[in-house]
């Protein structure tokens, strides 16, 4: 009985202990176990699966102008993507120009080692494109009713009783579809460029219509650019594909809309130092493609474009803390003076969209 | 068939039998008899005969001396006596059973039952032995209101047979008010069989009820009751790591991120409650904070969004018997939940994400005292941050408490300063309780964890008075460890930049203005609204450093007014009204915050 009145306490005293010895071990795993692939890279890696989009640069650095997403409202995919695809939407700030980091271990800037590489790759590759939105002139489109000249809006003309485009804008001058243009001209990103040589059938480079002769564009057949008959549908027409559109345009959000071209941009692999006294890493390569060598500024449109960083000159590196993008969101504008020329018909109260995909080391 | 099983898992099992009995086939209140309408079971007794001797047999007594008091009782048991004095015998049996903390008090209660099966004020003492003294942190509801309609079944024959007597006003009374106390937390009833004023049908007819929690603040301490030194300290010390500002925060922005911003939260239940099933919830809540978060931590003070917090879900609750072991409280819920402003850098970022917490309670009663053990395990599968490195994108978040308390119920011998004698006295405490407890908050941001334990221990005396203290002391810690993905076999290490301790110091001072205990029937209402219980409650808090930064240790101190009333036009709805105030002082900063509190509770959960 006495022995009884004292263990019954102590049982339930351990046992209760026990149970609540046992609770607490139901805690999260291992650390170890988030971890993707332990130790350094020793291959072909998309950077998306170690590097953090995680800072930003020029009007990103204040809050509100420039907003990241991955894997969100992403254009269609380039074909055999991989990794990440990212889109900045770009407010025109003070600056006029935007960038972000890719870091390793998120926010390193300079203060603790980048990913640890055992491996030697010939490039990175990465595919980008870009648009922003164009305000329409006054004035009727083409096909539709007119009395004279002045219902249609520039570029057209008042033909037999429709808006139809002149072929009178001269090289260099304001275009919204290559029909506006004089004699053997494209319309490139609202501006008459002279046209390519291009034939029927033949290909045409990262979806340009400057790439093709007069009365073509640059369509789509068999998944590859060719030049092909432009289609008839005017600025926001309806369109499921971009054959569907005239030349000098391209089908945005199931609209004929004009194509655009971003500003000038660069993409650079490593090259992140120290900010500032007292961090000790940084980056053992930095190769851009703004940078290298004679490579012409790139025109980037709202097409997929792939480009390449030849690493092959760098050598071995052991580890890479980053890499950064920066682009100026508008062709021509100069970002040292004010007024900038902005381009013609440029809605500069919607932002710029810059889509990033598939950066690879190879 | 399970002769081979040890006695005590006999003894379970044949407690869970029973319990399946009285799921699926509980017993009514028949019809009276003619012998038992005649009084041939004997005298017709008052129940608070019962009562009455079980005061006696306890008053000015050690527990030992009510043991003996006990054994007396057998001794008096006769084999020849009316059925109605035997009863009444059986049921100072079952009293003093469960004043000791006997297992078997139940039996003696369905022993008197049995015996009288007429008298209604049995039914009551036993059902209020289910809720007042069994059960784990929560009264065993199914079989407390199993007899406690048993009685009002009861009342009602004998006033139909025309044997109600003046004293069965006051059975009838105390188990109404019974009633209404058990259903306290489930609010406002939407259905008519459990709401007040009750009648025998309430036994196996479902409740519905409509509870609502709104309340309102404007404190550095957000409604878990984290150690708002420790979040400071934490957000300060991450902002100034090498992630982030990397530089030591000016004396302004330390000033700044002490904040106390304001909060509001409304929370929803729609419980259904059944005799056979326990109680069901579905759940909303919405929560805001306004300018609560740290948009960036490079620039701590210069953006703070707010939160928003709200979620869908469902719940479950019951407590089960399974004594000689325990009583046992299954209490748990899955929650949808959609949260906005709580991740930096992306203040309109909607996360959406699950939540399942479990909170079971065991309690036994050892001797005439109680040992209680709480756990609580909540897993939140935060949202992973949209198109990171997949092993820097995993967010997570676990906490694991347990708290294990030992509540004396003896008598104490206390001195009597208060009644100017300076004899000491006997007296019956409401409890003198001795708890610690530990609480681990495992949050993970991919290879990073920050871990914040809690450590506490403390005391609560409930005097036979009108008033209670409480003393605890808390040691609060944060640790960040995390992995390097370039080792190849990754370790687990300390981020020491990042370790913090406090200990916090906490005197709860409460008195009762308006005990509830001394009004054992439903009290007199005006307009329909029956006050039930106001205190007063002060309480102090002392936080300091102890490894880490100083800057936020502080001094609070306050008062809060708790006030409980039923509502019995309605139903007998129990709201609870609370307000506080207090002032805090950050003596390193020189800052002093004042700081309110307010709630209107129709129904509510664990406080």
């Amino acid at each position: 009985m006495r022995r009884d009145f004292l263990m019954r306490p102590l049982h339930l005293f351990f046992g209760f202990l026990a149970l609540g010895a046992g609770w607490g071990g139901c805690g999260p795993v291992d650390l170890a176990g988030n971890v993707q692939h332990a130790g350094p890279i020793d291959g072909p890696f998309a950077v998306s699966d170690y590097f953090s989009q995680s800072g930003f640069m020029g009007d990103g650095m204040l809050s509100g102008f420039l907003t990241a997403s991955t894997n969100e409202e992403c254009k269609a995919r380039p074909p055999k993507a991989e990794g990440n695809c990212y889109r900045f939407s770009y407010e025109l700030g003070s600056e006029k120009w935007a960038g972000s980091y890719f870091q390793y271990p998120a926010n390193n800037w300079g203060s603790q080692p980048g990913r640890k590489i055992e491996a030697t790759f010939q490039d990175v590759s990465f595919f980008i494109a870009a648009e922003y939105s164009v305000t329409l002139p006054k004035g009727q489109g083409i096909g539709a009713s007119c009395t004279a000249l002045a219902d249609c809006r520039p570029g057209l003309d008042c033909d037999a009783g429709s808006c139809q485009p002149a072929r009178s804008q001269p090289l260099g001058e304001h275009c919204l579809v290559s029909g506006e243009c004089e004699g053997e001209a494209q319309c490139l990103a609202q501006t008459c460029v002279p046209a390519g040589a291009g034939a029927a059938g033949e290909a045409c480079a990262q979806g340009s219509d400057a790439a093709c002769v007069a009365g073509l564009h640059c369509g789509v057949e068999n998944d590859s650019y060719q030049c092909l008959a432009e289609g008839a549908g005017d600025v926001g027409a309806a369109c499921s594909t971009r054959n569907d559109c005239r030349a000098g345009l391209y089908c945005r959000d199931d609209q004929c809309a004009p194509k655009t071209i971003l500003g000038p941009f660069n993409f650079q692999v490593g090259g992140i130092a120290p900010t500032k006294p007292g961090l000790e890493y940084s980056d053992p390569i930095g190769v851009s493609y703004f940078a290298s060598g004679d490579q012409p500024q790139p025109l980037v449109g709202p097409d997929w474009q792939q480009f390449t960083i030849d690493l092959g000159s760098t050598g071995a590196f052991d580890s890479l803390i980053g890499a950064f993008m920066w682009a100026v969101p508008f062709p021509q504008i100069d970002v040292m003076t004010e007024p900038s020329d902005y381009p013609y018909l440029a809605d500069r109260s919607q932002p710029v969209v810059i889509y990033l995909d598939s950066v690879v080391f190879r | 068939m399970i002769a081979w099983a040890p006695r005590r898992v006999r003894q379970v099992l044949g407690r869970l039998a029973l319990l399946a009995l009285t799921w699926s086939a509980p017993a009514g209140a028949k019809s009276l008899t003619p012998g038992e309408v005649e009084g041939e079971n004997g005298p017709r007794l008052n129940p608070f005969e019962c009562h009455g001797r079980y005061e006696a047999a306890t008053g000015n007594r050690t527990m030992a001396q009510v043991r003996v008091e006990l054994e007396k009782k057998f001794d008096q048991l006769a084999e020849k006596e009316p059925a109605s004095v035997s009863a009444m015998k059986y049921c100072v049996i079952a009293r003093l059973k469960q004043r000791l903390g006997g297992s078997d008090a139940g039996e003696w209660f369905e022993k008197a039952i049995a015996t009288d099966p007429a008298e209604p004020g049995y039914e009551l003492f036993f059902g209020m032995y289910w809720s007042m003294a069994r059960g784990a942190r929560a009264p065993v509801v199914e079989l407390a209101e199993t007899h406690l309609y048993l009685a009002l079944d009861k009342l009602e024959e004998l006033r139909k047979a025309g044997l109600y007597r003046d004293y069965h006003q006051t059975v009838e009374d105390w188990t109404k008010k019974r009633l209404l106390v058990l259903y306290q937390q489930d609010g406002q009833p939407l259905l008519p069989w459990k709401a007040y004023e009750q009648t025998g049908a309430g036994r196996l007819a479902p409740g519905a009820f409509a509870s609502a929690q709104l309340r309102l603040s404007r404190d550095t301490r957000d409604f878990f009751y984290n150690s708002e030194m420790r979040t400071f300290t934490g957000e300060k010390l991450f902002a100034q790591s090498d992630v982030r500002a990397d530089r030591a925060l000016t004396d302004r922005e330390t000033w700044d991120l002490a904040r106390a911003p304001l909060r509001g939260q409304l929370d929803t239940r729609l419980r259904l409650r059944h005799n056979f099933i326990g109680a069901v919830d579905l759940l909303y809540s919405a929560h805001q904070s306004k300018s609560a978060q740290i948009e960036s931590f490079y620039m701590p003070t210069s953006n703070l969004v707010d939160v928003n917090v709200a979620h869908l879900g469902a719940g479950y609750e019951r407590v089960i018997p399974l004594y000689p072991l325990f009583d046992l409280r299954l209490a748990g819920n899955y929650k949808r939940i959609e949260r906005s402003g709580a991740t930096e850098f992306l203040p309109e970022l909607r996360e959406q994400f699950d939540s399942f917490e479990l909170k079971p309670s065991f309690s036994r009663f050892v001797g005439s005292d109680k040992i209680t053990l709480d756990l609580t395990y909540v897993n939140m599968n935060i949202t992973d941050l949209p198109g990171g490195v997949p092993e820097q994108a995993l967010r997570e978040k676990i906490i694991r408490g347990g708290k294990l308390e030992y509540a004396l119920y003896s008598p104490l011998t206390m001195p009597a300063f208060p009644f100017g004698s300076g004899e000491p006295y006997r007296a019956a405490t409401r409890g003198w309780a001795f708890y610690v407890g530990a609480l681990q908050d495992d949050e993970t941001y991919g290879v990073r964890r920050v871990v914040r334990r809690d450590l506490y221990g403390g005391t609560r005396f409930d005097s036979p008075a009108r008033w209670a203290l409480q003393l605890q002391g808390t040691y609060y810690q944060s640790r960040t460890i995390f992995v390097d993905p370039n080792q190849a076999a990754p370790q687990e290490r300390t981020d020491t930049t990042q370790n913090f301790a406090s200990a916090r110091a906490t005197a709860i001072y409460q008195y009762r203005l308006l005990d509830p205990d001394r009004t054992p029937g439903v009290g007199d209402s005006a307009l329909g609204f029956a006050p039930d219980m106001l205190n007063l409650v002060i309480p102090v808090h002392w936080e300091a450093a102890v490894e880490g930064p100083n800057d936020y240790e502080n001094v609070r101190g306050g008062a809060e007014l708790w006030f409980k009333f039923f509502q019995q036009g309605i139903g007998g709805t129990a709201f609870l009204l609370t307000v506080g105030y207090d002032a805090q002082y950050f003596y390193n900063l020189g800052k002093t915050m004042h700081l309110f509190n307010a709630g209107l509770r129709m129904g509510w959960g664990d406080l």
